[in-house]
C-alpha cells in the first residue's frame, strides 16, 4: 500500500482570441478499491462552468465551457491517493464487449502470422493470465519503443507490422492479441510515478479478475500506478477533448507529476 | 368519400402552402418535393384495429425492457436469447449510453411501426422504427384539411378523431419531465422533416429550438429565450439522429448538437425523446428477435407476426437463403430509408453470385424475407383509380402508459412495380381511418 500525489495539467495558448470552447477531461483518478482518493483539487480558468459527470465505462469526467474570448486556458486536477495493487477489481459486467475487436486493436496478418509462427505453445497454456504474460514477453522481443512515428489513429496491426510505437501503440497490439485469444481485455490511461506524460496499458480478465499489464515498460501493474479511464481502446479514454470556434494555432503543454510519500 | 376526391387537387394545394414538404439529399443537394396526398383514405374496422393496437402495445413494451436490459443488465444476451455478436457489432449499441436508467424506464417513447396486410388478411410487422421515427404530421394536417373541405364526410362515417396527437405527445412528454420545460429540437430549416418539427411544436405547447437556442449549464440544460432569459429545459423531443446529439460525446464534428447534453442526461437531469442508443433495438438483425423478446420480458405469446426472417447467422437460415435466393428480399442492416433492399429475383446471375458471397463472408450483415404479397390499395392517378402497394406506420407512445395513436401514416408508392413505399423513395401518403365502432 502506498501513498501518493499527482498533477495533471493543461495549458492552452491559442494564437487568437477563441470562443465557444467546450471540453471534457477524463483525467481525475477513478474512486474504487485499489485506489482511494484522499483528497482532490480543481482549478479551471478561465470558465463559464465545470462540473463533475461519467461516461459510459463510468469513468469520471470534468465537463463544462468557456464562452467569451479568450487566448489562454489551463485545466489543473491534483490530489492524493491510496493506492493497494492486491485489491483486484472483478467487474464482468462489460466482458462481452470487452472482447470484440475494435478498428484500433483488430490484428491483421502479421500480428496472426506472428502468432501462428512464434507463440502456438501458447494453447497449451490454460490460465489467461499465463497467456497474458508471455505475449507481453513476446511483445517485448518485436516492439521498439519510439516517439513520432505512430499517430492517434495508428492501428495494432500498423505498429506491429513497423515494429515501432509508444504505449498507445504497445497497449492496443496486447488487447488486439489476447482479444484474439479469447480473453477480455480493456485499454487503462492513466499516469505512472515520475515525471512526464500520461501513460496508458492493459488489464486482461483471468479466473475472476482483473490484472494490470504495462506493455510498454514490460512489467506488471502496481502501486505506482494510477488510472484515469478504462475503455475498449484509446477512445474510449480520450484525456482530453476540446471543441472551439476561431481558425488559429495552438500550443499545448501537458504536464503529469506522481509522486511517492509513504 | 367522394366529396374528398373532388377536392384532391384542393388539398394538396393547401399542403404545399402550409409547407407539407420532403426533403431529400441526393449528390449533396439539398431538394425540397411535396409529398401527394391521395384522399382515398386507407379504412380499418373497429375490431381489427382493437387487435392490432393489443399487439402494439405488446410489442414495443418488450422492446422497452430489451433497451433497458441491453444498456444496463444484459440479461438476454447471458440467458442466451439473443446472441452476442448481435448486440455488439451493431451500429445501434452505442457504448456511451451503458448504465443510463431513463426516466420512466422508457427508451422508446414514440415508436413508429411499419405493418404491411397481406392478401391472405393478416397484418406483417416489417420494421421497427424507434429512433426518430416521423410521419405523424401528414395525417393529422391532412385530416384536418379533409375535415375542412368535407365536414359530412365525417360526420356520415364513424372516424376516430385523430387530431389528439399532440396532446398524447404532450402527455408522455410530460410523464418522462425531470423539471423544466418541453422542448421541440429541430437542426433547422433543411432537415428533410421540418414541417413536422415545427408542427408538433405547436401542436404540443413546446418550444421550438434550434441548435444555438440550447446549452448546458452545470448539471441542467438551459433554453435561452428570446429576451435572453435560461429557462431549464424538462424534456426535449430531439429530431436529430444521435451521431450529431452531443460532439463531447458523439460525432465531434456536429455543429447542430448540444455539447455536453449526455452528462446532464446521465445525470438523469433532463428527458431525451427518443432515448439515444435506440437504433440497437431497431437494427433490421435484432427484428428476428423480437417475438423471442415477447416471450422473454412478458411471458406472453406474440400477438402480431413478423414477416418469415432468415439470419444467415445461422447455418441452417444460410442454406435456406441460398436455397431460395429468387424469392427472398435480402436486406442490408446496415442501411435504413429503403436503401439496401434487393430482391432475388431481380439481379443478373452475376450480382447474385456476388451477393450470395458477401452473405456467406458477412452473415451478420444481412437479413432475408419472404416476400410478402401484400394488398393493393386504390390510389387516385388522374381521373382514374389505379391500385399501388401501400404500408401503415402507426405511432405507439410510451409514458407512464403506452398507447396507440388511433390513426396512422399510410405511405403508397406511385411505381406499379414497386414495393417500396418509403417517402424518401418518390411516395405519397394517403390518410388512415380508424372506424370507431
Amino acid at each position: 500500500m502506498h501513498q501518493l500525489t499527482f498533477l495533471y495539467r493543461q495549458d492552452i495558448y491559442f494564437q487568437e482570441s477563441v470562443t465557444n470552447h467546450q471540453f471534457t477531461y477524463r483525467c481525475i483518478p477513478k474512486r474504487e478499491p485499489r485506489q482511494e482518493i484522499l483528497d482532490l483539487h480543481v482549478n479551471v480558468f478561465p470558465c463559464d462552468f465545470w462540473a463533475f459527470g461519467q461516461d459510459g465505462f463510468l469513468n469520471r469526467t470534468i465537463y463544462g465551457r468557456r464562452s467569451r474570448e479568450h487566448e489562454r486556458f489551463y485545466l489543473e486536477v491534483s490530489g492524493t491517493i491510496q493506492t493497494d495493487w492486491q485489491m483486484y477489481d472483478t467487474d464482468d459486467r462489460y466482458n462481452p464487449l470487452l472482447l470484440m475487436q475494435t478498428s484500433l486493436t483488430v490484428p491483421g496478418i502479421t500480428m496472426k502470422d506472428g502468432l501462428e509462427k512464434e507463440m502456438s505453445f501458447l494453447q497449451k497454456e490454460k490460465r489467461a493470465y499465463e497467456k497474458a504474460r508471455l505475449v507481453m514477453d513476446w511483445m517485448y522481443d518485436h516492439f521498439v519503443y519510439e516517439k513520432g512515428i505512430t499517430g492517434v489513429n495508428t492501428t495494432a496491426e500498423q505498429a506491429f507490422a513497423s515494429g515501432k510505437g509508444v504505449c498507445q501503440d504497445y497497449a492496443h497490439a496486447m488487447i488486439g492479441i489476447c482479444r484474439y485469444l479469447g480473453i477480455p481485455a480493456r485499454y487503462v490511461s492513466g499516469a505512472i510515478i515520475g515525471e512526464g506524460f500520461s501513460h496508458a496499458w492493459v488489464e486482461i480478465y483471468s479466473e475472476g479478475k482483473w490484472f494490470g499489464f504495462d506493455p510498454t515498460n514490460h512489467l506488471l501493474v502496481d502501486d505506482y500506478y494510477i488510472t484515469f479511464a478504462r475503455g475498449r481502446d484509446s477512445r474510449d479514454c480520450i484525456l482530453n477533448k476540446g471543441t472551439f470556434f476561431g481558425r488559429c494555432a495552438e500550443t499545448q503543454e501537458i504536464k503529469v507529476i506522481v509522486e511517492v510519500i509513504k | 368519400m367522394d366529396k374528398l376526391v373532388i377536392f384532391k387537387d384542393e388539398i394538396n394545394q393547401l399542403l404545399a402552402r402550409y409547407g407539407v414538404k420532403f426533403g431529400i439529399y441526393k449528390n449533396n443537394e439539398f431538394h425540397e418535393q411535396l409529398f401527394p396526398f391521395d384522399p382515398i383514405p386507407r379504412v380499418i374496422e373497429h375490431e381489427e384495429f382493437e387487435e392490432l393496437e393489443k399487439g402494439l402495445i405488446q410489442r414495443v413494451n418488450a422492446l422497452n425492457q430489451f433497451l433497458l436490459d441491453v444498456y444496463t443488465d444484459q440479461k438476454i444476451v447471458k440467458d442466451g436469447v439473443v446472441p452476442v455478436d448481435y448486440i455488439f457489432t451493431s451500429p445501434g449499441f452505442l457504448a456511451q449510453c451503458q448504465g443510463i436508467v431513463p426516466p420512466e424506464h422508457i427508451f422508446a417513447h414514440i415508436a413508429g411501426i411499419d405493418l404491411v396486410k397481406g392478401k391472405d388478411e393478416t397484418w406483417y410487422v416489417l420494421e421497427d422504427n424507434l429512433r426518430v421515427p416521423s410521419g405523424a404530421s401528414y395525417p393529422m394536417i391532412a385530416r384536418s384539411l379533409c375535415r375542412r373541405a368535407s365536414p359530412n364526410t365525417f360526420r356520415e362515417n364513424s372516424v376516430e378523431d385523430n387530431r389528439n396527437y399532440g396532446s398524447m405527445l404532450r402527455t408522455v412528454m410530460d410523464d418522462v419531465n425531470t423539471g423544466g420545460i418541453n422542448v421541440v429540437f429541430t437542426p433547422g430549416r433543411y432537415n428533410a422533416a421540418f414541417f413536422e418539427h415545427s408542427y408538433l411544436a405547436e401542436k404540443t405547447g413546446a418550444a421550438l429550438a434550434f441548435p444555438s437556442d440550447i446549452e448546458v449549464n452545470g448539471d441542467y440544460l438551459y433554453y435561452k429565450t428570446y429576451s435572453g432569459a435560461m429557462r431549464r429545459i424538462g424534456a426535449i423531443y430531439r429530431r436529430i439522429s444521435d451521431d450529431f446529439l452531443d460532439p463531447m460525446t458523439f460525432r465531434e464534428d456536429s455543429l447542430i448538437g448540444i455539447p455536453h447534453l449526455m452528462e446532464v442526461y446521465r445525470k438523469g437531469n433532463v428527458a431525451l425523446l427518443n432515448a439515444p442508443g435506440n437504433g440497437i433495438a431497431d437494427d433490421k438483425g435484432i427484428y428476428y428477435f423480437v417475438p423471442e423478446m415477447i416471450r422473454y420480458y412478458l411471458g406472453e405469446e406474440p400477438i402480431l407476426h413478423n414477416a418469415p426472417t432468415y439470419l444467415p447467422f445461422y447455418e441452417k437460415d444460410r442454406e435456406y437463403v441460398l436455397e431460395h435466393f429468387d424469392d427472398l428480399v435480402i436486406k442490408d442492416v446496415a442501411e435504413a430509408g429503403g436503401y439496401g433492399v434487393v430482391f432475388g429475383n431481380k439481379l443478373s446471375e452475376k450480382e447474385k453470385e456476388m451477393l450470395k458471397e458477401k452473405i456467406c463472408i458477412e452473415s451478420r450483415r444481412f437479413i432475408a424475407q419472404e416476400v410478402i404479397d401484400f394488398q393493393d390499395m386504390k390510389v387516385l392517378d388522374g381521373d382514374s383509380i389505379v391500385e399501388r402497394k401501400a404500408d401503415l406506420r402507426v405511432f405507439v407512445l410510451s409514458g407512464k402508459e403506452t398507447k396507440v395513436w388511433k390513426s396512422g401514416l399510410t405511405r403508397f408508392t406511385r411505381n406499379p412495380n414497386s414495393f417500396v413505399v418509403n417517402s424518401s423513395q418518390g411516395g405519397g401518403f394517403k390518410d388512415t381511418w380508424i372506424l370507431s365502432r
